[in-house]
């Protein structure tokens, strides 16, 4: 039971450091991205290949985030121009290339069979017993951290510069400001932030193949962050926890109904389809909506 | 070679243009990306397939049926989400679109499983043109689909629907003072875009098979046709189209030695078979880079 | 000092899909001077507004700003020389506060750099009072300090009007380009509007370029009048001898007037 909470608890961090990313983009800065699942594979597989090849984990994680982010630029720099829904189907159009390209090149990402025996951070110092306690509590240092970053961000002159881009580009290019700049910026932080998830996530698992990493990934965080709450970080804490639940608890209906896995794993994806629907239409501003900046 | 490139186009680009047409009008009429739609092609297929497999029913009938269908899903739609929203920015009916386009998926792989069907288990007539060759199917897929894009050019210029769905088009506060029903007029849209997508759906099935991921698979090719043709442009949705599928095809067929050659690469250099579905993202990626703005007049283009 | 105008626009070009929007159109602005720009509906004015502020690229054309050639400029690289605007709907960040849409206005860019955010937050804390300090005295300017802790989308479209020129205001740019001011806004207000623009000139010694249909408006503030015809000029000079130009009269002020 202890395990299942721990192993649970490191999931839903995952996915809240995610949450987090997506809020600064499209919950702070309106920007739509749906090619999360991109960041959190290139995330996953640099940091599994560097690791695997004798890079210490911890190490081989903050290259990973740095990859992300890296290629987080390289996307955003050609594409900034675009208007927002053409760059959803820009993003959408670049992960689904990307995990094309984890299918297919095997010599890189093992192809299908995936990539095994990842290592796990500090292993050998952690005593084999108390590792997944001590994994729970590594993944709750890493979310803290990035929810203080993200705060950092949002509560400050950039943070006011985000919502701007959210609220009317022209304005703020007409208040001087050099918006393409900032959602570059905000790109690139937030696809350092997915690549530390997929790093994670990897290093959990310590197993990844190219299923990981479909669309649904991206829409998990969608309805994490839209259902907890746009322009509010804590709602995408809130937001992760209970989509992760619910979509994981669909699991347990197994248990008492004869189902088969492929109904299951369909019957949690329209769960997805439908809290994303539901918000929108009942509750557009999440459970925890927005907050004043009162001065 | 080239026949063929041609040829495969063709059919290829009449299928996506029936979803194109709907894409754009929508965008154009209510401002939104509508991820949906291919959903509203791959429920058209499934409708067609129980038609045809359980009730066994004429496929051609069986499609007409399909369609019908299909539009009164996407009707059903504007009902119960896409209504609601009306005064709500673009971005918020994407996402609902999304959350629709993830639902019906799930739906219809919960109920008929994730392995592809297919409507028939016959081996297929072959003619062939020139080098080329063009299966019984693909003929009357091609028929099929071009009849269908007349039919809708005289609805869009012959019928009253027709000229209030371009008025509101052009300006929607003009139309609304001329005393064009907008709710109506939208309604109708919908079930007509919806029925299309449908149709279409059946077809890409019968050119190659049903599966629940057909509909992802489509629509962001059909949004690079969309963007191409310069929102908004019926005619342009159907030219960025055939287009898509050229750039498709052409770039399946072409021996990209001579990029490699620089490298030391020898021999012909294809694009690899796993790389198929990817191809179709390249090229939508580099249409919207390139062509921003589509190559005809939009509408209102973003 | 040589008496070279703050801004001026040599053979401004521009076309949109083969329509000829602008054809060859000049026209200078003085440092101090308020000059309008008119001319019937689809005479141009807002499009060489846009190539002002940066918002378009013209075809052809110089535009030089304190002796600078800044055409081709972006709108922020434009607006930070010192050149800014209002727009004819007026442009807001509508789910942010009076307040918050004044500090944005107002904060330095070395203040929303990220390195600055995550590791200089001492830095614009120190700055913060005194930009909030601006902030309420240019609120208390256009009479809009009662609601400076609400979300701008709820102002009214005058208010909306007024906070947009606080907006400008607090950035201190040399020249402003209003674009119809006084559109939509309540008869009392416009009253109100006259005195600030003449008040913000006189105190502050700004200049501003003026888009308005409103003729009170323009012969109430205005130095000199820019009349476009067409896209092309028609005609220039002091507002009482343009009200009297035939030129002006056939093309514009015979039609019927609203405002």
């Amino acid at each position: 039971m202890i395990e299942l909470a721990l192993f649970f608890s490191v999931l839903i961090g995952i996915y809240a450091i995610m949450a987090l990313a997506l809020n600064l983009q499209y919950g702070y800065a309106g920007l739509l991205n749906f090619g999360l699942v991109a960041f959190f594979a290139i995330g996953a597989y640099a940091s599994a290949l560097l690791s695997l090849s004798g890079v210490p984990v911890l190490i081989a994680m903050a290259i990973a985030a740095v990859i992300a982010a890296i290629v987080g630029a390289l996307i955003a720099i050609p594409t900034m121009k675009l208007s927002v829904h053409y760059w959803a189907i820009v993003t959408i159009s670049i992960a689904e290339l990307i995990r094309v390209i984890s299918t297919n090149e095997e010599w890189l990402t093992g192809g299908t069979f995936g990539l095994g025996d990842i290592p796990q951070p500090l292993a050998a110092l952690v005593p084999l017993e108390s590792y997944p306690l001590f994994f729970a509590g590594f993944t709750l240092v890493l979310v803290a951290a990035c929810y203080l970053l993200s705060s950092a961000l949002v509560h400050s002159p950039y943070g006011r510069v985000l919502k701007v881009i959210r609220e009317d580009e022209d304005f703020g290019q007409s208040l001087g400001k050099d918006v393409a700049s900032f959602k570059l910026r905000t790109m690139v932080v937030g696809a350092a932030m997915v690549g530390l998830a997929g790093a994670l996530y990897a290093h959990f698992t310590t197993y990844i193949t190219p299923q990981a990493f479909e669309p649904i990934v991206t829409f998990i965080i969608w309805a994490a962050v839209i259902l907890g709450g746009k322009g509010n970080l804590l709602g995408s804490l809130l937001g992760a926890t209970v989509i992760v639940l619910l979509y994981n608890s669909t699991r347990f209906i197994g248990d008492y109904v004869e189902l088969s896995a492929v109904t299951l794993a369909n019957i949690r994806l329209a769960l997805i389809g439908l809290l994303i629907m539901l918000t929108v239409l009942l509750r557009p501003n999440g459970i925890l909506p927005e907050r004043k900046q009162v001065f | 070679m080239l026949e063929q490139v041609l040829l495969n186009s063709v059919i290829r680009g009449s299928e996506i243009a029936s979803l194109a047409i709907g894409v754009t009008i929508l965008f154009s009429l209510l401002r939104f990306a509508n991820f949906a739609h291919g959903e509203f092609a791959l429920l058209g297929a499934y409708f067609t397939y129980f038609f045809v497999s359980v009730l066994e029913i004429n496929l051609w009938i069986a499609a007409v049926l399909g369609a019908v269908l299909g539009g009164a899903v996407a009707l059903s739609s504007d009902v119960a989400l896409f209504s609601r929203l009306r005064s709500s920015p673009g971005i918020v009916l994407l996402i609902a679109s999304l959350g629709l386009s993830i639902f019906l998926r799930a739906v219809v792989a919960g109920i008929w499983g994730v392995e592809g069907h297919n409507y028939s288990d016959e081996l297929e007539t072959i003619y062939r043109i020139g080098e080329a060759v063009i299966t019984h199917t693909q003929v009357i897929i091609v028929i099929v689909s071009f009849t269908a894009m007349a039919l809708f050019y005289l609805l869009l210029n012959h019928t009253q629907l027709g000229r209030a769905m371009r008025a509101m088009s052009d300006n929607m506060a003009l139309a609304k003072a001329r005393g064009i029903n907008i709710e109506v007029t939208i309604r109708w849209i919908w079930f007509i875009v919806g029925s299309y997508a449908a149709l279409g759906g059946t077809l890409i099935a019968m050119d190659t098979q049903l599966w629940p991921e057909m509909g992802v698979h489509i629509i962001l090719v059909v949004f690079a046709a969309t963007i191409l043709g310069g929102i908004g442009n019926v005619y342009g949705a159907v030219i960025g189209s055939f287009l898509i599928a050229f750039l498709e095809n052409a770039s399946l067929a072409i021996d990209w030695a001579f990029l490699f050659a620089p490298f030391g690469v020898e021999g012909s250099v294809y694009i690899p078979t796993g790389y198929k579905f990817a191809v179709s993202f390249a090229v939508l990626i580099i249409v919207m880079l390139l062509f921003p703005k589509g190559i005809m007049k939009g509408s209102k283009g973003d | 000092m040589a008496a070279s105008p703050i801004i001026d626009v040599s053979g401004l070009s521009i076309s949109f899909r083969g329509v000829k929007a602008l054809q060859d159109v000049s026209f200078a602005l003085n440092s101090g001077e308020i000059v309008g720009l008119i001319g019937p509906n689809g005479s141009g004015k807002t499009t060489a507004l846009n190539c002002l502020s940066g918002f378009l690229k013209p075809d052809a054309g110089v535009i030089r700003f304190k002796g600078e050639d800044i055409t081709g400029q972006s709108p922020a690289e434009v607006a930070n020389r010192g050149l800014m605007r209002t727009f004819q709907v007026t442009k807001l960040a509508r789910r942010m506060t009076l307040i918050e849409n004044l500090l944005l206005a107002a904060q330095k860019a070395d203040d929303e750099s990220l390195f600055a955010t995550i590791f200089g937050r001492g830095t614009f804390a120190r700055r913060q009072p005194r930009l909030l300090e601006r902030a309420r005295e240019l609120l208390e300017t256009v009479k809009l300090s009662h609601l400076e802790n609400d979300y701008a989308g709820v102002l009214s479209g005058g208010q909306q009007r007024l906070l947009s020129i606080a907006l400008v205001l607090i950035r201190d740019p040399d020249v402003i380009l209003l674009d119809e001011p006084a559109a939509g806004v309540h008869p009392d207000l416009v009253v109100e509007f006259i005195a600030m623009v003449n008040r913000i000139r006189e105190e502050r010694g700004k200049s501003f370029l003026i888009i308005e249909h409103n003729m009170h408006f323009i012969s109430s503030v205005c130095d000199n009048v820019v009349v476009l015809d067409a896209g092309t000029n028609l005609a220039s000079g002091p507002p009482n001898v343009i009200h009297n130009d035939p030129r002006v009269l056939e093309v514009y002020l015979g039609t019927p007037q609203d405002a």
